[in-house]
């Protein structure tokens, strides 16, 4: 029954106590939080610990959740909101780690196709500045730019005109490749 | 979107991984109980307060008097028509004044509106750890880790955060690459602690060969540490 109630009145009743609303709620955006933290960090260690983060606050969260928003913008906010913290607390004792992909994503991928797409995924994220990455993860995630500026608190048009700031990027690392 | 962008996405899709499925059941459950003990004490808050107000009020007008209707009344009139100070006696005050800073109390702890940047997430995440037992000092995972198999006991897969638990060490050997298999043994090491069947039977012993063929300099010593360390929890594990 609870899979055909909707993600907003579920994030309502979990608000006013329904521990089964908001369990169900939970259970269900749970993989999409994951890619979500996934595309945002680029690395499944980092993902995983992300997502551990997001569900440790989330009841606290609850009460800033209004019912004109859709669920998964307010979910996406608190993640974004979520990985800014885990950057800024890294920042204090990680100086090996530069973020997207990291050391992981070389590691993890054995054989050398997907070595090979990784890598290009890695060098792409990398070089764009986190404003751009977060934006990317947004849009990719089949998001509308309205709604990617809604949940990074920033106007559409600031999305548009991050979206082409990253085609740009993307093509320049392109080019260079092409060079090499 | 353009060629670009599409590339991008399907690169963003293949590499995609699956959420562990152990992690992800622990998160939900962690998720659940936080759920439970913020609504326990908000209830808890809720009728403590509720309480107060009856007391001041039984002790003011007179005991057992009171009902909450005349309380809601009164604060009715109170805010309809205000009297003037000098007819309002003392106790009526007292209580509609309860009733405010209870009111206002609660909204302040459960409704504060947070649309955006919060940099109340960390505190909020540390209390709701504090509630559950967790240690309040500003441990890193690696070092809930450490103290645990210094205990000779395995850490709560709470406290076993890999990324964390990596970035705990500092790399700056001569060979990058050094760094980076150090730096997948203690990756791989994290797994175990999360769920010993992750990595096959080989398990520690892999992890330990790895973690030691590849100490650099380790002036700290901090890498033949983690090593020890493995060693304790791979005795546990047998």
């Amino acid at each position: 029954m609870r899979m055909t109630t909707s993600d907003e009145d579920l994030a309502e009743a979990a608000a006013a106590g329904d521990g089964a609303a908001f369990a169900s709620l939970l259970d269900r955006h749970y993989d999409r939080l994951f890619a979500f933290c996934f595309r945002l960090t680029g690395s499944r260690a980092d993902a995983e610990d992300l997502t551990q983060d997001i569900c440790a606050v989330l009841p606290a969260k609850l009460a800033s959740y209004q019912r004109r928003a859709k669920v998964t913008t307010w979910l996406y906010r608190v993640a974004v909101n979520a990985a800014h913290d885990r950057r800024r607390k890294r920042a204090t004792y990680a100086k090996a780690t530069t973020g997207w992909g990291d050391w992981e994503i070389q590691r993890t991928a054995e054989n050398d196709d997907t070595a090979e797409k990784l890598d290009w995924l890695t060098v792409a994220m990398r070089q764009l500045p986190i404003d751009l990455r977060d934006t990317l993860a947004l849009v990719l995630d089949e998001m509308t730019h309205a709604q990617a500026g809604d949940v990074l608190g920033v106007s559409e048009g600031t999305i548009s005109w991050r979206m082409s700031e990253a085609k740009k990027a993307l093509r320049v690392i392109k080019e260079q490749e092409a060079k090499t | 979107m353009s060629d670009d962008l599409n590339h991008l996405k399907s690169l963003m899709d293949d590499a995609n991984p699956k959420p562990d499925a152990a992690r992800r059941a622990a998160n939900l459950s962690q998720a659940q109980s936080n759920f439970a003990t913020l609504q326990q004490s908000r209830i808890a808050t809720e009728s403590s307060l509720w309480q107060r107000l009856v007391v001041g009020m039984q002790s003011g007008v007179g005991k057992g008097a009171v009902t909450a209707s005349v309380v809601l009344v009164a604060a009715g009139l109170f805010f309809a028509a205000p009297p003037e100070p000098s007819q309002l006696n003392a106790p009526l005050a007292t209580a509609t004044k309860i009733g405010q800073s209870a009111q206002e109390g609660l909204v302040a702890e459960f409704a504060a509106p947070a649309p955006m940047m919060e940099a109340d997430d960390a505190s909020v995440a540390s209390r709701t750890t504090a509630l559950h037992d967790r240690s309040a000092a500003p441990l890193t995972s690696y070092e809930r880790v450490r103290a645990a198999l210094m205990q000779e006991v395995f850490p709560s897969k709470d406290d076993v955060r890999i990324a964390e638990m990596v970035d705990a060490f500092t790399y700056d050997s001569e060979s990058a690459k050094t760094d980076e298999n150090f730096a997948a043994a203690i990756s791989r090491f994290g797994q175990l602690l999360h769920s010993p069947q992750a990595l096959g039977r080989s398990g520690y012993d892999d992890v330990i060969a790895l973690a030691q063929a590849n100490l650099g300099s380790d002036p700290s010593g901090e890498r033949a540490e983690a090593v020890m360390l493995m060693q304790l929890a791979r005795d546990l594990s047998q």
